[in-house]
């Protein structure tokens, strides 16, 4: 009960007027896996994923079942939230919270909850570098363990390629010493260091190398990383899936790959290679102005026509006077009120179709409005282009 | 002599406005850009050219501080662009979707896309899907991914939402960067139960 009024309490988080979407899909999927530890053979997978973006906040679930021969079966579900801070500059933040759990035929399941900050800075439209951490508690084999995580990536996009770069370091406690039992992915023969006697520290780095980019009607995505620790074995992760629309509503997917272990659940890694149908559920109302970015999704709004006119909303911290310019102003400056909370509002008949504007604060320069992509003017300051429905 | 009397008088003539000079011209830009501006104006009237995107662009420079000259060669550029763009969409396209198509043609992409757009979206707004288009390539998305990827919602007789969609994806993606520590491929089997360590 309390899971659901925390939901219902992010959702009314969400910004109001900020447009809201949920989309979701849904993968049937059948094809082979072979668990580190387990025996492998033939498996039948559905996965569901819902997501919800309003404003700056994010809500994703997914979950993936999968049915294995001898009735086995498991599951892994996964809930998050991500909350985007406006952009300071070329920087931004996220802080999230994410709960993990695992259900097993005839076995107990795990459980995990985290709480995490990024830090993202963008050099350009096309670079983007990351910092963050995670930290958290999961429960797993009848034992609490600590969670502990840092990350550092960067992206880039070349031509339609987009690349990624990312280290990911996990510390965790081993529950027992290392030396005793050693197996193929998670432990070696490297001890780790004794834990204040409940276990052993430890810790691993994942680096790992992304690509993801169409040809054709075919999008890919592929992944390739070695994972370094002290006390498991180095091991190669890779990962390759494809999507082809088949209608608007059905894709047909596959993918294949080396997935590793989780060190603080214990789950095992698996190879596996399968196929199956993507049925997506819809896009959701849809924003009714050009979709902001990610990092100042409610930042400037145009909303639907109501009275003598639009409701033009733009959010400008620490500002005295704020000007809207634009073609449906015959680019004479409108000042907007002060609305509260950093925002600023006029209404203005707006009609239809592709308009460009251009705010200013304080009597400064003009440029693009916040949560707009920024259009160099002929005469050298910055506009926006936004079509308007 | 008297033929270069005659051609004097000619070209003051042509010269002239056709029509009253725009108040707004007038009002907002020194005399000789508001008449330069206004002679544009004009000769795109005649022409059958949308003339409110090129008076805008002078209210455009007017604001953002542009001197005359400047003025001037942006909304010569624009004519220049509403040209090329009503010879791609022909005589039947909207003011919208002339304006959106200059800026597409400005973005560079080529003509025959917006000709491929328009005959898959028969009797179909073109705002959208153009403004879109030139959004992708404006934002690094190769010009000829950007245009099959638009052209293949348009094929599919897909609404303008979609479009909008299809940017917001392609952004979110690239504001996104890579997936985040817990994400995985949906169709990756759940894992087998913790064995341990």
């Amino acid at each position: 009960m309390s899971r659901r009024l925390a939901l219902l309490a992010l959702l009314a988080a969400a910004p109001a007027g900020a447009a809201a979407q949920v989309t979701g899909s849904v993968d049937l999927g059948a094809g082979t896996n072979r668990p580190d530890r387990a025996i492998p053979g033939g498996v039948a997978s559905i996965a569901p994923t819902l997501q919800y973006r309003a404003g700056p906040l994010d809500l994703d679930l997914s979950g993936v079942y999968t049915d294995a021969p001898g009735g086995r079966w498991n599951f892994q579900g996964t809930t998050a939230a991500t909350f985007r801070t406006p952009s300071l500059g070329i920087l931004h933040a996220e802080l999230g919270a994410e709960a993990d759990w695992t259900s097993h035929y005839q076995v107990r399941g795990t459980t995990a909850v985290a709480g995490s900050a990024r830090i993202y800075a963008a050099p350009s439209a096309r670079t983007r570098l990351w910092f963050g951490g995670q930290s958290g508690s999961a429960t797993a084999l009848g034992r609490r363990r600590p969670l502990l995580r840092s990350e550092f990536g960067t992206s880039a996009l070349i031509g339609g390629l987009q690349l990624g770069f990312t280290l990911l370091r996990s510390s965790f406690t081993l529950m027992s010493d290392p030396t005793a039992t050693p197996t193929q992915d998670t432990l070696s023969a490297v001890p780790g260091r004794p834990d204040s006697g409940r276990g052993y520290r430890s810790s691993m780095t994942d680096a790992r190398l992304t690509g993801r980019w169409r040809f054709g009607s075919l999008d890919f995505d592929a992944s390739i990383g070695r994972r370094f620790s002290q006390t498991t074995r180095e091991l190669t992760l890779w990962g390759v899936s494809a999507s082809r629309e088949i209608t608007p509503l059905l894709d047909l997917v596959a993918a294949t790959g080396r997935a590793g272990s989780d060190p603080v659940t214990a789950v095992p890694g698996s190879r596996y290679l399968v196929v199956g149908l993507r049925l997506k559920l819809g896009g959701g109302p849809t924003p009714l102005l050009l979709p902001p970015l990610p990092a100042d999704r409610a930042a400037f709004r145009i909303g639907p026509v109501a009275g003598s006119g639009r409701e033009v909303v733009v959010m400008v911290p620490r500002a005295h006077t704020v000007e809207l310019a634009g073609d449906f102003t015959d680019w004479r400056p409108v000042p907007l009120e002060s609305w509260g909370d950093e925002q600023w509002r006029a209404v203005l008949p707006i009609p239809p179709g592709l308009h460009r504007l251009a705010i200013r604060t304080d009597g400064g320069r003009w440029h693009a409005p916040p949560g707009t992509r920024p259009i160099q003017s002929e005469f050298g300051g910055e506009v926006a282009e936004i079509v308007v429905e | 002599m008297r033929a270069s009397r005659l051609l004097l008088l000619f070209l003051l003539c042509g010269a002239a406005p056709a029509v009253a000079q725009d108040r707004r011209l007038a009002d907002r830009l020194d005399p000789t850009t508001a008449t330069t501006v206004q002679r544009v104006v004009d000769s795109a009237a005649r022409e059958g050219l949308p003339t409110e995107p090129l008076v805008q662009k002078a209210l455009e420079g007017s604001t953002l501080g542009a001197s005359g000259e400047r003025i001037v060669a942006a909304v010569g550029a624009l004519h220049g662009q509403l040209v090329r763009a009503r010879d791609a969409l022909g005589g039947g396209a909207s003011e919208a979707e002339l304006t959106a198509a200059a800026g597409a043609l400005r973005a560079g992409l080529p003509p025959a896309a917006l000709r491929r757009l328009q005959s898959l979206r028969t009797g179909r707004p073109l705002v959208v899907p153009i403004a879109v288009l030139t959004d992708l390539v404006a934002e690094g998305v190769p010009p000829e991914e950007a245009t099959r990827s638009v052209l293949d919602l348009a094929r599919a007789g897909r609404p303008d939402d979609e479009f909008m969609a299809l940017r917001q994806q392609l952004r979110a993606g690239r504001e996104g960067g890579m997936p985040g520590p817990g994400s995985r491929p949906p169709l990756r089997p759940a894992p087998d139960p913790p064995v341990d360590q």
